[in-house]
């Protein structure tokens, strides 16, 4: 277990009062708040709690057991882990388990407008074993805290950043630079971009996060060969980019696209090139298919001559293939 | 001189359904080869250096045509990317062995190849080159 140790983080005010856990509710609501969790959450790795647990534990009984016992107090004079432990010691569960669930859901809750909930937190996750609450750190450290001032979200953000480095180590750090991007406002993720980045070159978006992000925004499916993560230099993920948003566009106008598929496409005969192809599928016959497709060929030319930036008009026109395909009506040719 | 619109015609022979695999395999490549070699010669006659003058230079034909529809005086994105979309298919047909071509991507490579050759009769190689061309 790694240990977030705030003083491996220079920019941590000294104070670092983790005495008072009350600052989330009483015991009773968080374990409600917690089995919420468990039951209703979409994530599979909640789900798999549930099933895992339910083999010991039915579900209802640790529900009767959070909701019918009467509180046994506030956090406040305990330290968290020991608590919970103690408590759940009875029911024989995964009590790590539980405890996971709880951090992530007391990151959701908190309200970080205090450096206390942050301590807290960095807290409550150096006892925690899994990466996903550390996830759900990553993810509330992105929001800009509107009761801190600037330089405050900077250091957030700079924290959050260390976070993710540090998950990056343990093969996580796609899906938690997907989130922290996805969830930073614009103008936060361009001052992280040009700050951060520069400042600490360890941390980078790896090209399988940064091209996720992107397709992201696709309102169809996708799913992305990984052979072309060689080919995202920076001005073919800004290709990436404005082609998705041509897309997108052109979904919202009313195209049927049924699947997107980014794959490579190569110079078999000489070698001299290779393109990353959206091969897109639509449900339209040849003539709508053709029409459409030119469509969006046109915007990304009209996208390329636009382009102050030359090396993103040279990939958008010469290392992005935008194919479509169709139901092809079934008869011979002449 | 043999005329590599004659390969597109045998590809059409082959889009009848309930051949084999071979077959359409075949028939994907020669689309290609129909179109590629069509644009070569039309390319050449206009004064492009496409051709290969060498035996080391005959790999690079196709990024050569491939170029003149990506920029300069024959640029026309269209007709670049649906020559990608069928060296795609062809690539596929040629060298992929473990996926199934089947008869429905041979109708798609002809799809393709009807597109390009509206262009070209109609537009590209529509007029014939003059003599300062060549």
């Amino acid at each position: 277990m790694v240990s977030l140790d705030s003083s491996k983080h220079g920019t941590l005010p000294e104070s670092q009062d983790t005495s008072n856990w009350a600052n989330v509710g009483s015991y009773r609501t968080l374990l409600s708040k917690v089995l919420d969790y468990v039951i209703f959450s979409e994530e599979e790795s909640s789900r798999n709690y549930v099933s895992m647990m339910s083999s010991e534990v039915p579900a209802s009984a640790l529900i009767d057991h959070f909701l019918v016992q009467p509180p046994v107090g506030t956090l406040e004079d305990e330290t968290p882990e020991t608590t919970f432990k103690n408590e759940l010691r009875p029911l024989n569960v995964d009590t790590s388990a539980i405890f996971d669930l709880t951090v992530t859901q007391f990151i959701k809750d908190a309200a970080f407008n205090s450096w206390r909930d942050y301590y807290t937190c960095l807290s409550m996750l150096s006892s925690s074993r899994l990466q996903w609450p550390r996830a759900a750190f990553v993810k509330r450290l992105a929001e800009p805290s509107r009761e801190l001032d600037i330089h405050e979200n900077r250091i957030v953000v700079q924290n959050a950043l260390e976070c993710s480095r540090y998950s990056m180590e343990n093969d996580v750090s796609a899906s938690l630079q997907r989130s922290l991007i996805r969830i930073c406002r614009p103008s936060l993720w361009e001052n992280l971009r040009t700050t951060y980045f520069l400042k600490f070159p360890q941390i980078t978006v790896s090209p399988a996060a940064a091209i996720r992000t992107i397709l992201d925004h696709l309102p169809v499916p996708y799913r992305i060969d990984v052979r072309v993560l060689p080919l995202l230099d920076r001005p073919t993920l800004k290709a990436v980019e404005i082609v998705t948003a041509i897309l997108s566009e052109r979904v919202s106008a009313g195209l049927t696209i049924e699947h997107v598929s980014i794959g490579i496409l190569t110079d078999r005969d000489a070698g001299q090139w290779s393109e990353l192809v959206f091969n897109i599928r639509v449900n339209l016959d040849s003539v709508g298919a053709n029409q459409e497709w030119d469509n969006v060929l046109v915007k990304v030319s009209e996208e390329a001559d636009g382009q102050v930036d030359g090396e993103v008009a040279v990939s958008l026109v010469e290392k992005i293939g935008i194919h479509f395909t169709w139901k092809v009506a079934d008869h011979v040719r002449p | 001189m043999f005329d590599p619109k004659d390969f597109l015609k045998l590809a059409g022979e082959l889009s009848k359904p309930g051949l084999s695999e071979a077959q359409y395999r075949t028939a994907i490549s020669r689309s290609l080869y129909g179109v590629f070699l069509w644009a070569r010669e039309e390319l050449d006659r206009r004064g492009q250096k496409v051709k290969a003058t060498n035996e080391e230079e005959g790999p690079y034909e196709h990024s050569k045509v491939r170029e003149c529809f990506k920029r300069g005086k024959f640029k026309h994105f269209a007709v670049s990317q649906r020559l990608g979309a069928l060296y795609g298919l062809r690539y596929q047909s040629d060298y992929v062995l473990d996926s199934t071509v089947q008869h429905d991507d041979l109708l798609q490579a002809l799809e393709y190849v009807e597109y390009i050759r509206n262009v070209f009769q109609n537009s590209l190689f529509a007029t014939q080159p003059s003599n300062n061309q060549n």
